[in-house]
Formats: C-alpha cells, structure tokens, sequence
C-alpha cells in the first residue's frame, strides 16, 4: 500500500497534482458548469427514491421517453412528458392483498391545503397513483395557451423542499410556511397512522449547520413532525441509510 | 490560490467560488490575528496550505459534490452499460459517454484527496473556526505518524 503524503510537508507536489488535475479536466468541468444547480436536486430526489427502497418499497422508472428519462427542470413543462419513479408496497393481510401505489414527482403543483384555488410546486412530492388533474380555467393558463396540471391535496402524500444553501433562520422557518400550506394536518398534528409511512415532509439543505441553526432544526422538528436534514453535500445517506432510519420522522398514508 | 479553480468556469460560479473562499479567508486572518495564542500553531505551517485546502473544500461543495449527484443519479436509473439511454436535463443529454468523463473526475479527485490522507471530513465546515480544527486534527495526525 502506498504511504499516505501529506500535505503539510509535501505541499509542492500536491500543488503539482491538484493543478494537473484541475487542468486535465477543465474541459469537462466547464462543459457541466451551467448544468451545475440542478445536480443537488437531482441527488435529493435520487435520495428519496431510495429512501423509498430502503423501507420496503418496490421502485420502477416510469414514463421513460426514447429510454430517456427526462428530468423536469422547473414547474412550467406538462407533467406527462417527464419522467418519474412509482413505488409500490404490497401488504398480506391473511388472505387478502393489499397494494399500494404512489409516484414521486418533480417540480409538480399541488393544490393548497387551506384554499383549492392556490397552488404552488414543491421540489419533490409523493403522490397517489395517476391523480394528476387539469384544470379548466383559462385565467390560470399562461396567454390562454397552456394548460395547468396540479394534483389535489388529497392525493399528496408527502413532500419535500431542497435547498442548496447554507442554512440560515429565515431559510428554515419560511418551510413551516410551505407545511401549513401544503400539509395542514402535520401543522396541526393531527397525523394519519395508516400504513404505509412515508417520509414526514422534509427540508433537504445541503450546507452545514451552525449551532443556532442546529438549534432551530431540533426545535422545528421538535413542533412538528418533519425532518430537516443538514450537510447533505458530506452525508447524503443520511436520508435512506439504515442505519439512521430510527432517526427519521415518518407519517401515515393519507 | 481559488482563481486557479475557477479557471474555465462561467462567471457566476467563479463568482460564488471566489467569494465564498474570500469570505472564510478573511475569517481565518481576523481569527488569526485575534487569538494569536489560540491559533500559534499555524506559524509552524505555511499558509499556502491553508489557502489551498480551502479553496479544495470549496472546489469540492460547488463542483464535485454536484457532479457525484448526477453521476449516481444516472447509474440508478440506468445501471447497465446502455449507450444510448440518458437523462434529459433540458436541452443537454446526460449519456453514458458524460458520465464515464464525469466518473474520471470523481476518481481522480478522490484519489488526489486519498493520498494526502483527505477525507470527506475535512470539507465538511460551516465556520472558519471548525475549518481550522480539523485542520489541526490532520495537520496532528500527519506529525504523529512520523
């Protein structure tokens, strides 16, 4: 096994190869350079599909077009021309079957919890299978020349909002905002316990916490039950390890 | 030492490189300054050291970190050797060619990082003041392995 240089005494020749490394590559870096803000979020929702996995669902791909999966970049874009993961879970209670479906979508808007003329897009949300609905009213459509999808409140099962930011008081506090609005219940506390669980709503920040930040993370999560992970950039397994399971907050089908 | 990463890069990112590492550099000189005794230890070392793992921390959060997202997130959903499938990002096409190139980054950049004896540790700080612990602890586990 080679010994391990280091850095403090060898810092000429890890200069040397930190610079051949970054010249070697700048073609490639600055190629993915403009694509770069989108990549976090791709890792969380990659994350939550796992978590899925990790708790006993089956995930399959779907909508792949030409075996492509078309990543949804933003709100704007009609849902069924875009990818996305369904997972299912399947329960034997004596002789009877019962299968669940849900879909986790990217970038889709949900009907508001408090007023069903209010819509607004979480990051990713889990869904019931095929709930997706138009809305006929042209004053909602842009120009009068696209149609709206949303999904109803009802068929919301959980969501999640990402940022790739350090966490800050005001960052974490406007998420109570997005959970009155999109999750009365888990505002109120007033849980589902049905089975299947899913992942409480959660808040996916990929910077490190400070201590203030630290605390205000325990207290939200401490109210109300969601999650708030930090430091997504180092610990990305945090969301669907195993090992962290007992750690994560969880909700009842709705 | 952070305008030799962000060589080649558009100028918003090389903009929020550069001035994220300005801003823990400044914190490390002021904090340098202040707790002379506290921090005495840097005047063993040269602060070229500090700048540039610094600026490798920050290198790794904005661009390595995203590119490993993408890069697991095409293996999964494509984990076999297909050429032609993708991710379709908008207009640009994440292929199995992308990601080879992408995979080499990865690699070499923690090979890089292994050798030094770096871990994911070390980049994970959110204060100058964590940055410069775990700077010790390595700088300490260097000289104990003497």
């Amino acid at each position: 096994m080679n010994k391990i240089k280091s850095p403090f005494k060898d810092i000429n020749q890890f200069k040397i190869e930190i610079f051949s490394f970054l010249k070697l590559h700048k073609a490639t870096i600055a190629n993915q350079a403009n694509k770069i803000s989108q990549y976090f979020e791709m890792s969380a929702y990659n994350s939550i599909v796992k978590y899925y996995e990790t708790n006993g669902y089956k995930v399959t791909i779907k909508n792949l077009i030409d075996n492509k999966f078309r990543y949804k970049l933003s709100p704007t874009g009609y849902p069924f021309n875009f990818s996305y993961f369904e997972v299912s879970k399947i329960y034997y209670y004596k002789k009877n079957i019962k299968k669940y479906f849900f879909e986790i979508h990217h970038n889709l808007a949900i009907e508001s919890s408090n007023n069903n003329k209010i819509f607004l897009t979480p990051d990713i949300c889990v869904i019931n299978k095929n709930s997706l609905e138009e809305l006929k009213d042209p004053r909602y459509f842009f120009s009068g020349s696209r149609h709206y999808y949303y999904v109803k409140n009802e068929n919301l099962q959980t969501f999640c909002e990402v940022k790739n930011y350090n966490p800050f008081p005001e960052l974490l506090f406007s998420f109570i905002g997005m959970l009155q609005e999109l999750m009365k219940e888990v505002f109120l506390n007033r849980i589902s316990n049905s089975r299947p669980r899913h992942i409480a709503p959660s808040l996916l920040i990929s910077g490190s916490g400070s201590y203030h930040t630290r605390l205000i993370q325990k207290d939200i999560m401490k109210r109300f039950k969601t999650n708030i992970f930090f430091r997504l950039f180092y610990y990305k397994s945090q969301i669907y390890s195993n090992v962290n399971m007992s750690n994560i907050q969880k909700i009842g089908t709705r | 030492m952070i305008k030799l990463f962000c060589k080649g890069l558009p100028y918003y990112l090389s903009n929020l490189l550069y001035s994220e590492y300005q801003i823990y550099l400044k914190e490390i000189n002021f904090l340098v300054k202040t707790f002379s005794n506290k921090y005495s230890w840097l005047n063993d070392i040269d602060f070229e050291i500090i700048e540039l793992i610094l600026a490798l921390s920050i290198f790794f959060r904005r661009i390595i970190a995203q590119l490993e997202s993408v890069y697991s997130f095409r293996e999964r959903v494509f984990p076999t050797d297909d050429k032609e499938a993708s991710i379709e990002i908008g207009s640009y096409s994440f292929n199995k060619e992308e990601s080879q190139k992408i995979e080499k980054v990865i690699n070499q950049f923690w090979n890089i990082c292994e050798r030094y004896g770096i871990q994911i540790y070390l980049f994970d700080f959110s204060d100058s003041e964590t940055f410069l612990y775990k700077l010790k602890k390595l700088m300490e586990e260097d000289y104990t392995d003497e």
